[in-house]
């Protein structure tokens, strides 16, 4: 049940395309923000980050740094002041207006009078893509994936906070989207929950081979799921090093406690509490 | 698994239940019935000035035909009323959401009808339309537009941040976002507008019959009060007050109905 939904995203057109190509290609990037009160607010400044097709990266950093602002950025739900954001080669809106791109949320954000389903249909409904039968059975395919198939007639505040982010998990991926941008999606989960939820992330990542933004203020959960972890601070926000994961995959739960983990972790933190000591 | 008498039992057992969850309020008003009839007559109080509960429901039960009659008119205009107050809010406050400029526009007109006291309309709307059914439905329109209005427009404005980013990131016209998002999102509110507008429209549509109508319980009200017929009086209040209460249970219905996911419903 689980190779159905790979099949689909065998099926998109992206797979065709050589393999090491850029999937997000960012430079010069800065967005800054005018103030109700007056004044600007510069929420980013000078990005430069390459994705590579099919990677895993995650963007850790303290509150405020524009982390969720990168993510608007490359979705094109913003545009930048100043730079380029570039998604295989096109800018945002282009790349929006023919391909799909998954984006889920700090909370679940899902539509109360949708039952499940409903809410997994949703983009492919609104987008007016495949057929209702080809809808209904990508559908039910993505929440087979997500373990929660026999929940597909419930609504979401008859789910626990997991199951939730689960199903905006099912809803960005039922279309096949090239790439997918998960802003703390884990954040406001129990630390079970949470280990679980990253388990079940990264198999379906590896399922799907899906490039993926993760964004996080975890370190442990970054270095846990990522290739390639950038380490941001704030005011202005701004990308300070970034860390390639020399971590083995599968990644096993266990592997949180092994020393080379350990050791990297604390690199990270290093990284995040003295921006002067920089690169990895 | 329906049959008649399956059903039957069912609606016994919602009683019971409903009994055993409302009798102090029951037990209450009856005791309060008792203890007026019990008070005119140990106070010796005039019927003109106070009737008792026994004689209002004679007079209720004796009149039965005229009461029902002249109810059933003003019913009639205050739900047609109810439905045109609400065809209006529904219509403007999608405007407003498809043009600011409309919004910035109309709002303040709507706030200025808004405060023209019901009474001072209703007999200009006698002169415009005339002695029979119309003037009735304006004035409960009147009545009733303006919470729905700003409940509605409200509610089709409640959607969060994270809501409205992704219908951009599915590309949703904003046609499709009224449809599938926004007309959910405001029906809650709506509803709360619906049940306080219920009300409203059998106010209006009785205030209306004041000025200047031929039939309906207002003008049978006007009457009474100017024969000084306190029994009479009584018996109107009463009855227009019951056809209120179901009018309101039918909106609540409806309410069940429309809302028919958990946690829509407010308040």
């Amino acid at each position: 049940m689980m190779g159905a939904a790979h099949q689909f995203v065998a099926a998109t057109g992206v797979k065709l395309l050589p393999e090491r190509e850029l999937a997000i290609d960012i430079r010069g990037l800065s967005k800054t923000f005018s103030l109700p009160a007056g004044g600007n607010w510069t929420a980013l400044q000078g990005i430069d980050l390459q994705v590579e097709r099919g990677k895993f990266l995650s963007l850790v950093g303290p509150s405020g740094c524009g982390k969720s602002t990168m993510l608007r950025l490359i979705s094109g739900l913003l545009s930048p002041t100043s730079g380029t954001v570039n998604v295989f080669g096109q800018s945002p809106e282009q790349f929006r207006s023919k391909n799909r791109m998954g984006f889920v949320f700090q909370d679940a954000t899902l539509l109360p009078w949708r039952t499940v389903l409903g809410n997994v249909l949703f983009p492919m409904e609104i987008l007016g893509v495949y057929t209702r039968k080809e809808r209904l059975e990508r559908a039910e395919a993505y929440l087979e994936l997500v373990r929660l198939h026999e929940f597909r007639k419930s609504y979401p505040a008859q789910l626990s906070g997991g199951m939730r982010q689960r199903v905006s998990i099912a809803r960005a991926l039922a279309d096949s989207p090239a790439i997918l941008l998960m802003d703390e999606p884990f954040g406001a989960l129990d630390e079970i929950t949470r280990q679980d939820m990253q388990e079940e992330l990264l198999r379906i990542w590896a399922e799907t081979g899906i490039t993926t933004i993760f964004v996080t203020h975890s370190l442990s959960e970054a270095l846990f799921l990522s290739d390639e972890v950038a380490v941001m601070q704030a005011r202005p926000g701004r990308i300070t090093g970034s860390v390639v994961a020399d971590l083995p995959r599968p990644r096993e739960p266990s592997l949180r406690l092994k020393p080379n983990f350990v050791e990297q972790l604390m690199r990270l933190e290093a990284m995040l509490r003295d921006p002067d000591q920089q690169k990895s | 698994m329906n049959t008649p008498s399956h059903l039957h039992n069912r609606f016994l057992t919602r009683a019971a239940l409903s009994l055993q969850e409302n009798w102090p309020s029951i037990a209450l008003f009856a005791l309060g019935l008792l203890i007026w009839q019990y008070a005119v007559a140990f106070l010796q109080i005039p019927q003109y000035l106070l009737p008792t509960p026994s004689e209002i429901f004679l007079r209720i039960w004796k009149e039965r035909w005229l009461l029902w009659s002249n109810l059933s008119i003003t019913m009639i205009a205050a739900i047609a009323g109810f439905f045109l107050g609400f065809l209006i809010a529904v219509g403007l406050g999608t405007l407003f959401v498809f043009s600011r400029t409309a919004a910035r526009a109309l709002m303040p007109w709507t706030i200025i009808i808004r405060t023209i006291p019901i009474l001072a309309i209703a007999p200009l709307m006698t002169i415009w339309l005339g002695f029979g059914i119309a003037p009735k439905i304006a004035v409960a329109a009147l009545a009733c537009f303006f919470p729905i209005l700003i409940n509605f427009y409200r509610g089709l404005g409640s959607i969060s941040r994270e809501i409205g980013e992704l219908l951009s990131l599915v590309n949703a016209s904003r046609v499709q976002g009224l449809i599938h998002v926004r007309i959910f999102a405001a029906m809650p509110f709506t509803f709360a507008a619906l049940k306080i507008s219920s009300g409203l429209a059998v106010v209006g549509a009785i205030v209306a019959e004041f000025t200047g109508a031929n039939l309906g319980i207002g003008t049978l009200i006007v009457t009474a009060g100017y024969q000084q017929d306190a029994v009479m009086l009584f018996a109107g209040i009463i009855v227009s007050c019951i056809a209120s209460v179901l009018f309101y249970y039918v909106v609540v219905a409806a309410e069940k109905l429309c809302l028919y996911w958990p946690e829509a419903r407010m308040g």
